[in-house]
């Protein structure tokens, strides 16, 4: 007798958004406007609807904005986000940078499931009062690997390169 | 709140007393993933996300007023003591506000000679640990030299709390108004069920008010005195007046 296995199913707006050639679909945080061009001579644009992020994309757009937010801020989840002001006054070394790199491993994978971090480098730099966060992860139900993203830490916030 | 109860677009036109920020949120998320246009609507660190919690924290906030506005109109539901006070007033009604607790005495004299005694008013009186205040003289005659003997004052009522004095510039300008109790700005004011013994009102809506001579610097009570005409004073009334001492606050004390 066959067994049927409703959790390993794919949810229909996934289904749907496959056909379609893309896994993850949002929005843009301006809300932006996309445009359709009939491809012909002269072909005249038209207002389409909201532009769109996809996939690969939209997967690193909310790991930025987790990184960027601190907790407290998104209203109905005030939980969502990384609490960089713990560090403010901390001095800038490798005791407080292993603690801060320690920090974003634990979390950051909690709060964007669809993402692995492969590898997190956390550099100090003194003398500019700030830290470079090398983040090295990989979205594996894309199969997108070894995507990186570098940043700044400084008294400005979390700085995206 | 589940979608099962509105499986189309069409809400019972009660459904919105069922949301709150989250229901709504919820039902957004629900509502897109039918639709499936978008998919990012299910992760919190979207920018849709972002969208979806904006609107419905707003409309959170929108509703709470909606329902505080429409509460407070009607005498039945209103909760806030100054609007059920405002509400009674449009149909006639005079609310005093909060009164304090009254004390009725016999008063007795001994040791004394015979004569004529004046307590002042705003004197206290400690009775089983709660001070007690008369608001008008006391006055009282004795008739014999030294046996005791019970006598009958002039006024045997007495306010259950303190006196306090407030002290204003007025400005000599006509209508000028002067805030006697001020919430804001007096914290302890405020009326608090913990806390009663902090609690400072205007009793009975009584209040001395007292004028000091610029010249004399003497206090003396303030009449006022008004336009044969109208209720308006008379500018020149207030020409001389250069600070007002005001008695209020009869604290409630909870026995």
């Amino acid at each position: 007798m066959a067994v049927r296995l409703d959790n390993l199913q794919i949810p229909a707006s996934e289904k749907k958004s496959l056909e379609s050639g893309y896994l993850y679909k949002d929005i843009k945080f301006d809300l932006a406007t996309s445009r359709f061009t009939r491809p012909e001579l002269y072909g005249t644009s038209e207002l389409k609807d909201l532009a769109e992020i996809q996939d690969g994309q939209a997967v690193i757009n909310s790991i930025k904005n987790i990184l960027t937010t601190t907790p407290g801020q998104k209203l109905l989840n005030p939980t969502l986000g990384l609490d960089f002001r713990s560090y403010l006054f901390e001095p800038i070394n490798s005791t407080t940078s292993y603690f801060l790199g320690y920090y974003i491993y634990n979390n950051l994978g909690i709060q964007e499931p669809r993402f692995t971090l492969n590898k997190l480098q956390i550099t100090e730099n003194p003398d500019q009062s700030e830290y470079l966060i090398d983040i090295n992860f990989s979205i594996p139900t894309l199969d997108i690997q070894n995507l990186t993203l570098n940043a700044t830490l400084n008294r400005d916030g979390y700085v995206a390169v | 709140m589940s979608l099962q109860d509105f499986t189309d677009y069409k809400l019972p036109k009660n459904a919105y007393l069922t949301f709150d920020a989250d229901t709504l949120k919820n039902l957004i998320i629900e509502r897109l993933n039918e639709n499936e246009t978008f998919t990012d609507q299910n992760f919190e660190g979207s920018n849709f996300s972002a969208f979806i919690d904006v609107v419905a924290y707003m409309y959170h906030v929108l509703l709470f007023q909606l329902n505080t506005t429409s509460n407070e109109s009607t005498f039945n539901t209103a909760t806030i003591y100054e609007n059920m006070n405002k509400l009674v007033s449009n149909i006639g009604y005079k609310p005093l506000g909060d009164q304090t607790s009254l004390l009725n005495f016999n008063l007795s004299a001994t040791s004394i000679p015979a004569n004529v005694y004046t307590i002042p008013r705003f004197s206290s009186v400690v009775a089983g640990g709660n001070s007690f205040i008369a608001t008008e003289d006391i006055i009282f005659q004795k008739t014999t030299n030294t046996s005791l003997e019970r006598v009958s004052p002039s006024n045997n009522t007495l306010y259950q709390g303190a006196i306090t004095e407030a002290t204003f510039v007025a400005t000599g300008e006509p209508y000028e108004n002067i805030i006697l109790v001020d919430s804001f700005t007096s914290p302890q004011l405020v009326q608090s069920v913990s806390n009663l013994n902090n609690t400072k009102f205007i009793s009975d809506n009584t209040f001395g008010m007292f004028v000091n001579d610029a010249v004399t610097g003497k206090w003396s009570e303030w009449v006022k005195v008004l336009h044969s005409s109208s209720n308006q004073l008379r500018q020149n009334d207030m020409k001389n007046v250069l600070t007002l001492l005001v008695i209020t606050s009869l604290s409630l004390v909870m026995t």
